[in-house]
C-alpha cells in the first residue's frame, strides 16, 4: 500500500509538474497581427466542455470510493452538426493513463465523466451532450450534442491538413477557464521533432500544453494536427512495477505532449462516427 | 487526618485495604510467593517450613483460581459480542460499515446492555450469545449522554426460543473502592470472548481537560456524553470491541459498563458505574428514553475561583428554566431545595448535575444564589431535557445530508429557528454542489418551490414524491439560509442511475497473443535471422481460430512488412501495426513453422470490447456493481459459449451483497427463480425484486470451479436514521 501510495503520489506530483508547465508564457510575438488574426480566426470553434467527473478507486488506491467533481475542458466543434473533438486524458482518460504506469494496480480506478454540457461562443448554461467514442491509444474522445441547433457550427476540417517540418512554428488556441471569461488565448512553439513510435507524431519544442486536444496550426492558419498526450502501449511496457521509475523519466516528454498528425485524426474520428453509429 | 500513604508502613496498608481486598492480596502474595518457590527449590535443598508454604500456597492458588472462576461464571454465559452494520452520513452522502462491540444480557426477555458509541448509527445487530449462537436484535433505545443503549435479541431466532436466558445481576457499584479486583469480559479487537483482570484505580474519575474543568466530552459539534457520570478507572485490559462488555467484582456482580480505554495511558480503562447503568436501562427498556429535567445552566467547581462555598453558574442558555427564574451566569449556587451545595473539584460535577436532571420534568427546584453580596433565592420550573442532535438523511439524487436542527443545535449555531433542515455536507459534483450558488454546509433548508420544508421527515416524504413521480422536474427552487441571509438556487434533480462507460473506437485485429522474438532468443533457438511475433495463443471464437494460425507460429511479415522487435519495448508492436489497418478488410501474415515460410491470408476483425467498456449496472439496493462477460473473460477463466450470467465488478464495504457473501469476480448465475444471461435479464429480475422487496434474495453465484448459494438480506427501509458520529476519541 505505501509503495503504491508512493507512485500514486508521485503521478500526482508529474501531473502537477504538468500543468506547472502549462503556465509557462509563450515567447514574444514576431508579429502582433499574426496572434490577432489568430485569435479571430481560430477562436470561434473552440468550445468549452462541462462534465462530472465521476472516480471510482479501489481499496489498493487507498480505498476512496466515489468521488465526483466538476470540470471543464476545452474542446473543438469538428462538425458543424455538433461534434467535439477534446483530449480524452482530461476526459476522464487519465484513468487509463494511470492504469499504463502502475500496471495492473493502476486498474483499480476508473474515471467517467457524466452529465456533459457543451458551451458555445459565450454561453453559460451549455447543452447536453454525450461522449460518443474514445481513443485511448491516441488520447482523443469525440463528444456529440444531443439535440443540435439548426445553424451550422463554426468548426475546423480536419480533412483540410497539410504537413509539417521541423523548425517551423506552429500555433495553437485555447479558452482559459470561467474564472478568466473562458477568454482565448493563442500559444506558440516549433516543431523540435518527429517520432515514429509508438505512432507518427509531432514533437513540439516549446510547452504547448495549454492546448491539450486542440488543433495546432501553421503560421498560414493551415491545421497540421491536434495536441494530445501519448504513453508507450501497455503491451511495450515492463509487467515490472518497479519499471515505473524508470518511466517517470520519460514523463516530462509524454506530458509535455505531442502533436497528432490531422491525417490520423480524420481517419480516428471516422472510425469514431462509424462506431457511434454502429451502438 | 489520613496519613499520605507513603508514609504507611505495609502492614498499615494491608489494614487500610477493605476486607476483599485484603483477602485477596493475601492470595496474591502467596501465589507469587508459591511461583517462585520451586525455582529456589531446585538449587537449594528444601526446608520443612518451605514445603509448608508451598503446600499454603498452592490451597491459595486453588482457592483464587475457584473465586475468580464462581465470579466469572455467574456473568460470562450473558456475555454477547455485538455486530453492528451502521450507516455513517457525510461528505453529503451514506456509507455503509461495520463495527463490533460488547454487551450483558440484563432481562430473560432479551434485553441486551451496551454502549450508545457500539449501537450508534446501527442499522442492524446481531448477537453472538455464549453458546455462539447469532441472533439478530433491534434497539430498544438509546441515551447519549450516558453512552448507554439497550438492544432486545429476537428470541424466535434462538435455536430453542423457549429456552431461558443467561441473565447478569447487578451489585452496587457505589461500594466499590480503590483496590478493589474486578474483571473485563467482552471480545477486544473482534476476537471471542475474553476475561482480563484488574484492580480499580479510581471511582470517580472525571474526563475534564486540566485546562477548562467544565469542559464536556462530546461525540461530534452537537452531541455531548458523559455529563451525568463519573467513571470507574480500573487496570483490567480493555481493547476496542471491549466495549459495552461487563465490568464484574470478585462477587459475580455486574458493576460497570465497559466504555473507553486509552492508547496512550498504559492500563486505564473506563466504565460507567452500575449503578447509573442499572437506571438508564431501566428507563429505557420502559419509555426507550431516559426522561431528564433540564434547567438551562452550567456549573463550574469553585476550585480556582476564590470562592469558599457554593457552586459557579458558568453560563445560562437564553430563554431556559433558569434564565426565566432570574439565574445569570457568575451567580453562585450555595443551596438547591434547603441543602448546602459545594463543589470544589470536577469530579464533583456529574452527581449535581444528575441530581438536577433527575427532577421529574416540571419540577419546582428552590436555588438559593448569591450574586455579589447579595443572596437571593430563584424558583427554577424545569423543563425536558431534548435531544442534542437531530436525526439525519442522506438526499441522494440531490446531493447532501441534511439534518433536523435542535433546539441546542440553533443555539450553538445561533439560528433564529428550528424549523428547516440544516445541511450538513455535500457532495462534490452532485446537483446540490452544481447549482449555482451551490449549497454548502451550515446552510438551512427552508422551502422547496415555495413549499415550506419545517423538518427531516417533512423533507423525506418530499424527496421520495419527487424523485418517484414519471417525470423528474428540470430544477427545484431551494430557498436556505447562509449566515442570517436568505437565498435561492436551483438544483437540477439528478436520476440515480450509473451510465455505461464510454466505448473505445473499435479497430482492426487478430485474435492472437504474440511475444516478440527478439534477437538474443532467435538466436538461442538457432534461427538468428526468424526475428518477429511467435502465436502463443489462438483465441477460441475468432478469425484467426478458424485460420491456418497456430500456436507455435513466428510471423515475420505483416502485408509484405518485416516485423522486427528489437526488445521488450516493442512487444506491441504487431498489434500497433494490425489496428492501423481497416475492420473487415484481409491481411496476409507471412509465418515461420518448422523452418518453413508460409502465407496465412486473415480477415480484420474489430477488437473486442474489453472489461472496462462492458456494460454494467450499480444497484443500490444490493450495493453491488456487475458487468457482462467479455470475450477475453471468458478466455481468461477458460468459460464456454454456454456458461452465461453477469460479473460482480465490485461489492460495497458492509453492503447488503458483501454482508451475504457476493464476492467482486463471482458470476451471478441465477438471482431467485431468474436465469441471469446478461445484464438485459439481471436489470430485469432486479426491479422485480425491488418491487417484491422480499425479506432475503437467493443468489447462485460461481467462484471458481463451484457454485455457490448466497443469501443476501437487504435493507428496504427508508434512508433516515438516528444521529451521532465518531470524535475520534478511542472508545473501548
Amino acid at each position: 500500500m505505501g509503495h503504491l501510495g508512493g507512485r500514486a503520489t508521485m503521478f500526482v506530483a508529474a501531473m502537477c509538474w504538468w500543468s506547472l508547465g502549462a503556465l509557462v508564457p509563450v515567447s514574444a510575438a514576431d508579429d502582433k497581427d499574426e496572434f490577432a488574426r489568430f485569435l479571430r480566426d481560430k477562436e470561434p470553434p473552440l468550445v468549452t466542455v462541462k462534465f462530472v467527473l465521476k472516480v471510482k478507486m479501489g481499496g489498493a488506491m487507498g480505498g476512496m470510493g466515489d468521488q465526483e467533481s466538476d470540470t471543464e475542458i476545452t474542446g473543438v466543434m469538428i462538425d458543424p452538426k455538433g461534434v467535439v473533438l477534446c483530449s480524452n486524458t482530461q476526459l476522464g482518460g487519465f484513468a487509463a493513463m494511470m492504469k499504463k504506469f502502475m500496471g495492473r494496480m493502476g486498474g483499480e480506478i476508473t474515471a467517467t465523466p457524466t452529465d456533459v454540457k457543451v458551451l458555445v461562443g459565450d454561453d453559460v448554461d451549455g447543452v447536453e451532450a454525450e461522449l460518443i467514442a474514445r481513443d485511448t491509444e491516441l488520447d482523443l474522445a469525440w463528444v456529440r450534442i444531443k439535440t443540435p441547433r439548426t445553424e451550422p457550427y463554426a468548426h475546423v476540417d480536419l480533412g483540410e491538413a497539410v504537413k509539417a517540418s521541423i523548425g517551423e512554428r506552429v500555433f495553437a488556441v485555447h479558452r482559459m477557464d470561467k474564472y478568466f471569461a473562458r477568454s482565448a488565448v493563442v500559444a506558440e512553439g516549433r516543431i523540435g521533432g518527429k517520432t515514429s513510435k509508438p505512432r507518427d507524431l509531432y514533437v513540439p519544442a516549446a510547452a504547448l500544453a495549454p492546448a491539450m486536444g486542440l488543433p495546432v496550426y501553421t503560421a498560414e492558419g493551415q491545421v497540421i494536427g491536434v495536441m494530445v498526450m501519448q504513453a508507450p502501449d501497455e503491451e511495450d511496457v515492463d509487467a515490472d512495477s518497479m519499471a515505473m521509475f524508470g518511466r517517470m523519466s520519460n514523463m516530462q516528454e509524454m506530458m509535455g505532449g505531442f502533436i497528432l498528425p490531422a491525417e490520423t485524426v480524420d481517419k480516428a474520428t471516422r472510425r469514431a462516427m462509424e462506431s457511434a453509429e454502429g451502438d | 487526618m489520613r496519613k499520605p500513604a507513603a508514609m504507611y508502613r505495609p502492614a498499615e496498608v494491608y489494614r487500610s485495604m477493605p476486607h476483599s481486598s485484603r483477602s485477596l492480596r493475601s492470595l496474591m502474595i502467596f501465589v507469587l510467593a508459591a511461583a517462585s518457590a520451586p525455582a529456589v527449590g531446585r538449587a537449594q535443598q528444601i526446608r520443612p517450613e518451605a514445603s509448608a508454604d508451598v503446600e499454603k500456597a498452592n490451597q491459595l492458588r486453588q482457592d483464587l483460581r475457584a473465586m475468580i472462576s464462581l465470579a466469572r461464571d455467574r456473568v460470562f454465559p450473558a456475555l454477547v459480542n455485538i455486530k453492528v452494520i451502521t450507516v455513517e452520513y457525510f461528505d453529503g452522502k451514506e456509507e455503509k460499515g461495520q463495527s463490533v462491540g460488547s454487551g450483558t444480557i440484563i432481562s430473560r426477555e432479551g434485553h441486551v446492555l451496551t454502549n450508545y458509541h457500539v449501537a450508534r448509527k446501527g442499522r442492524k445487530f446481531k448477537c453472538t450469545l455464549a453458546d455462539k449462537q447469532e441472533v439478530s436484535a433491534a434497539l430498544v433505545g438509546e441515551d447519549p449522554l450516558t453512552d448507554l443503549a439497550v438492544l432486545k435479541l429476537e428470541l424466535s431466532e434462538l435455536k430453542d426460543p423457549g429456552m431461558e436466558l443467561p441473565v447478569a445481576e447487578f451489585g452496587d457499584s457505589g461500594e466499590l473502592q480503590i483496590g478493589d479486583t474486578v474483571m473485563a469480559m467482552g471480545s477486544p479487537w473482534a476476537l471471542s470472548r475474553s476475561v482480563t483482570l484488574g484492580i480499580v484505580s479510581n471511582t470517580e474519575r472525571v474526563l475534564a481537560a486540566e485546562e477548562d474543568d467544565a469542559g464536556e466530552m462530546r461525540f461530534d459539534r452537537d452531541q455531548r456524553t458523559g455529563i451525568f457520570n463519573r467513571w470507574i478507572q480500573h487496570d483490567a485490559a480493555i481493547n476496542p470491541g471491549n466495549s459495552g462488555g461487563p465490568l464484574v467484582n470478585l462477587k459475580g456482580e455486574f458493576i460497570g459498563v465497559n466504555t473507553r480505554g486509552t492508547f496512550f495511558g498504559g492500563d486505564m480503562g473506563f466504565a460507567i458505574p452500575g449503578n447509573v447503568a442499572r437506571a438508564v436501562a431501566a428507563d429505557l427498556v420502559e419509555h426507550r428514553e431516559v426522561p431528564r429535567s433540564w434547567l438551562g445552566l452550567s456549573l463550574k467547581p469553585i476550585k480556582k475561583s476564590g470562592l469558599k462555598e457554593g457552586v459557579l453558574v458558568n453560563s445560562i442558555v437564553e430563554g431556559g428554566p433558569a434564565e426565566a427564574a432570574g439565574l445569570k451566569a457568575g451567580d453562585v449556587i450555595l443551596q438547591i431545595d434547603g441543602a448546602a451545595v459545594t463543589v470544589w473539584f470536577p469530579e464533583e460535577v456529574p452527581p449535581l448535575l444528575k441530581r438536577l436532571a433527575d427532577y421529574p420534568i416540571g419540577s419546582t427546584v428552590e436555588v438559593t444564589y448569591q450574586r455579589q453580596s447579595d443572596t437571593q433565592v430563584a424558583r427554577i420550573v424545569t423543563d425536558r431535557l431534548k435531544k442534542d442532535r437531530g436525526d439525519e438523511a442522506a438526499f441522494r439524487s440531490w446531493g447532501f445530508v441534511g439534518v433536523d436542527i435542535t433546539e441546542q443545535m440553533a443555539r450553538d449555531r445561533r439560528l433564529e429557528r428550528t424549523d428547516g433542515v440544516l445541511v450538513d455536507s455535500v457532495r462534490s459534483g452532485s446537483p446540490a454542489q452544481l447549482a449555482e450558488p451551490a449549497l454548502a454546509s451550515g446552510d438551512v433548508l427552508h422551502s422547496i418551490d415555495g413549499v415550506p420544508v419545517d423538518h427531516l421527515a417533512g423533507l423525506i416524504e418530499r424527496y421520495d414524491g419527487i424523485m418517484d413521480a414519471e417525470e423528474l422536474p428540470e430544477y427545484l427552487l431551494f430557498e436556505f439560509d447562509r449566515l442570517g441571509k436568505s437565498h435561492l438556487t436551483l438544483i437540477k434533480p439528478k436520476p440515480d442511475k450509473d451510465e455505461d462507460p464510454p466505448r473505445e473506437v473499435a479497430k482492426a485485429w487478430i485474435g492472437v497473443a504474440v511475444q516478440p522474438v527478439v534477437q538474443k532468443l532467435a538466436e538461442h533457438l538457432g534461427r538468428p535471422d526468424e526475428l518477429g511475433f511467435r502465436i502463443t495463443r489462438v483465441y477460441p471464437r475468432t478469425l484467426a481460430a478458424d485460420s491456418d494460425l497456430k500456436v507455435g507460429d513466428t510471423i515475420v511479415k505483416l502485408d509484405g512488412e518485416p516485423l522486427r522487435p528489437r526488445g521488450m519495448q516493442d512487444a506491441g508492436m504487431f498489434h500497433r501495426k494490425v489496428r492501423k489497418l481497416e475492420i473487415d478488410d484481409s491481411a496476409t501474415l507471412t509465418i515461420l513453422r518448422a523452418g518453413a515460410e508460409r502465407e496465412v491470408a486473415i480477415k480484420l476483425e474489430r477488437t473486442r470490447i474489453t472489461p472496462e467498456e462492458a456494460r454494467r449496472d450499480h444497484n443500490r439496493d444490493f450495493e453491488i456493481i456487475v458487468r457482462d462477460i467479455t470475450f477475453f473473460d471468458r478466455d481468461e477463466r477458460r468459460w464456454d459459449d454456454d456458461i452465461r450470467g453477469v460479473i460482480v465488478s465490485d461489492v460495497e464495504r458492509a453492503g447488503w451483497a458483501q454482508l451475504g457473501g457476493v464476492r467482486p469476480d463471482d458470476l451471478i448465475l441465477r438471482i431467485d427463480e431468474f436465469e441471469i444471461g446478461d445484464i438485459g435479464d439481471y436489470r430485469t429480475a432486479m426491479e422485480t425484486i425491488t418491487q417484491r422487496k422480499p425479506e432475503r434474495a437467493v443468489f447462485v453465484v460461481l467462484r471458481g470451479a463451484s457454485t455457490h448459494f448466497q443469501y443476501v438480506e437487504p435493507d428496504w427501509s427508508p434512508s433516515a436514521a438516528g444521529a451521532g458520529s465518531s470524535d475520534g476519541n478511542h472508545e473501548e
